[in-house]
């Protein structure tokens, strides 16, 4: 379980975050919203132990995140928004690579079968002449190497194709329900958002993300 | 350890063909310039024929001698040939040594040793006549000397008796003696390797500077994966950013030396020159910290090449250590921050080495600061 309370976060007199709270329980897939420049990437990365929050305390499984940062990041998959791979590496080789930097130890078997599992066949193609959904694919598994607990994406389905989208998303969705994940994205198609999430959250207070919600017939909780 | 060196040769798979150019560049680079250097030498020497009536310790002695002066390029051969190609202009000069030298020099009979022809071309003539002749003049004087000493045993019956070759061979002793420690005096300053004819540009002063480019230019790994988004993901695997970046410049350090150790016995066997083993490693360790903490410093690495190849220049340049011998234009308060200067003088406790080493510390402080 993952429990955020009254986190802030400002870049000098910037105040991006403000006082923050709220939990996310095994097997649950969250939705993240909010306008360009609301503070999405920067609340992920706070949570992926990348950037320190102003104030405010993070709690993963009921350890705090300053307690030991090692072994909470055992526990994280982070999936940047943009594309983390060696661009001259084909898919096997960077997931070889990252492998072997791995806690996780995984045969040449399991890694492909993780890209299978994602709709990512092409196994011995380099990562430069990959479209950009399947690079985004790659992303997504080479993060799941280690098998993280909890897994944050920033905008993993950002210029993927409708089918990939539902494939990325498939795959999310059964990682969470069948082996109780804790999932956090996002995204900026709101389709995918009500079809994926258990629950949505809204950051910053653009009202016009409460109307567009609103029409979906959803209540969003405002962050 | 072993999956960190299996991450790297799997990126040196990808780039196997620069890898492998840049690390035996240095090599390859110094023994082209050395040998042209060398060919270019040779046609710059002055063209010198010896005719040699008769073949002796004297004479064979006399031709050593013309042939160690660093500007002649003396040839052997007939006295028909020789004058043709004197008249040619194809030989500047020639020198016939006449039957009966060795004995006449013995003998002090100076008289019609040699004789010389040159053409109004001339230009080795008078230095070569010059040195001829002061070889005759050293060697009759020895002859002198024994004789002398002969009698001087005889008249005061001396219960040794000398032999007119043990007391040639005596002189040349101790004559050999007394140029060792001339030159011994004179390595002293010059603290350069310097061998009976000096090359043109310093095999160890060339590869210094080959190397030094190699390095900088090997080291651009730093300056890519450093930008690289990838290496975020090291966060959430065993190794930190900065246990990464280290072993990966132990790793290169590590192939970079041995790359060292293959030029060494290469340039060994090729210009008998050899260079001490500790300053070669002190200098390997210098140059690839340096060049790692340097790339740090560059997110482009077309910026990183230009300022490399820039600073290299200067070095070679400003140090005049790969510039030929003679032209040195050396700047002396440059030796106290020469990147060369552990390779080939030894001097390791100086500004440049210990400005690596403060940099290394700072490098270190700020990660351990960063992942706290
Ligand atoms: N390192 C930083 N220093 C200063 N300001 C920053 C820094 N990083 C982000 N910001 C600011 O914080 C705000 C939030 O940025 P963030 O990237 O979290 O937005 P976002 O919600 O992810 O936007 P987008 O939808 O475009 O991805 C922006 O106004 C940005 O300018
Ligand atoms: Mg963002």
């Amino acid at each position: 379980m993952l429990e955020v309370q009254a986190l802030s976060k400002a870049y000098g007199k910037k105040q991006i975050l403000k006082n923050l709270s709220f939990s996310v329980k095994p097997g649950e897939v969250i939705g993240l919203v909010g306008e360009n420049g609301a503070g999405k990437s920067t609340l992920l990365q706070i949570l992926a132990t990348l950037s320190n929050p102003t104030a405010g305390t993070v709690m993963l499984n009921g350890e705090s995140y300053q307690v030991n940062l090692k072994k909470t990041r055992r526990q994280i998959g982070f999936v940047p928004q943009d594309i983390a791979l060696w661009d001259e590496f084909t898919v096997k080789e960077n997931m070889i690579f990252f492998e072997k930097l791995s806690w996780k130890h995984k045969n040449g078997d399991e890694l492909r079968k993780l890209c299978y599992d994602m709709k990512l066949s092409k196994w011995n193609e380099s990562v430069k002449k990959l479209s950009g959904g399947m690079k985004r694919k790659l992303n997504i598994a080479v993060t799941l190497i280690h098998e993280p607990n909890l897994l944050l994406l920033d905008e993993p389905t950002a210029g993927v194709d409708l089918k990939s989208r539902k494939e990325i998303g498939a795959y999310l969705s059964n990682l969470a329900k069948s082996r109780g994940k804790m999932i956090l994205y996002t995204s900026h198609d709101m389709d995918e958002i009500m079809q994926l999430c258990d629950r949505i959250y809204c950051i910053g207070e653009d009202p016009f993300y409460y109307d567009v919600l609103q029409k979906y017939g959803e209540r969003p909780v405002q962050l | 350890m072993k999956q960190m060196i299996a991450t790297r040769l799997m990126r040196w798979k990808k780039q196997w063909v620069s890898l492998l150019f840049w690390l035996l560049f240095p090599l390859i680079a110094t023994i082209c310039v050395t040998m042209a250097a060398g060919t270019l030498q040779d046609d710059a020497k002055v063209p010198v024929g010896v005719v040699l009536e008769e073949q002796t310790e004297a004479t064979e002695e006399l031709v050593q001698e013309i042939k160690s002066a660093p500007f002649i390029r003396m040839t052997l051969l007939s006295e028909d040939e020789a004058l043709y190609d004197l008249e040619k202009h194809e030989l500047d000069s020639v020198f016939v040594i006449h039957e009966g030298f060795a004995q006449n020099v013995q003998q002090d009979n100076r008289n019609r040793l040699i004789t010389s022809y040159r053409s109004d071309l001339s230009f080795a003539y008078s230095p070569v006549k010059e040195m001829i002749i002061s070889y005759v003049q050293q060697e009759t004087g020895r002859s002198k000397t024994a004789f002398i000493v002969q009698e001087l045993d005889q008249r005061y019956n001396g219960q040794e008796n000398w032999a007119f070759e043990e007391i040639v061979t005596k002189s040349k002793a101790i004559q050999q003696n007394e140029n060792l420690l001339e030159t011994d005096l004179s390595f002293h300053d010059t603290s350069a390797t310097t061998t009976d004819n000096p090359r043109l540009f310093p095999v160890w002063g060339l590869w210094g500077v080959f190397s030094l480019l190699a390095t900088l230019l090997l080291f651009d790994w730093v300056v890519k994966e450093k930008r690289s988004k990838a290496l975020l993901r090291l966060a959430f695997s065993r190794w930190s950013k900065t246990s990464y970046l280290l072993y990966n410049f132990v790793l290169y350090t590590v192939v970079l030396f041995l790359a060292d150790l293959i030029t060494v016995s290469i340039v060994y066997v090729m210009f008998e020159e050899w260079v001490s083993l500790v300053h070669l490693v002190i200098y390997r360790l210098f140059i690839s910290a340096a060049a790692f903490l340097f790339a740090h410093l560059f997110r482009s690495t077309f910026i990183y090449y230009t300022v490399s190849f820039a600073l290299v220049l200067i070095v070679t340049i400003v140090s005049g250590a790969a510039l030929p011998t003679e032209a040195s234009s050396r700047l002396a308060w440059f030796d106290s921050v020469n990147p060369l200067a552990p390779l080939l003088s030894g001097d390791y406790i100086n500004l440049w080495s210990i400005a690596v080493v403060l940099a290394a510390v700072l490098w270190l402080i700020r990660k351990e600061h960063y992942h706290a």
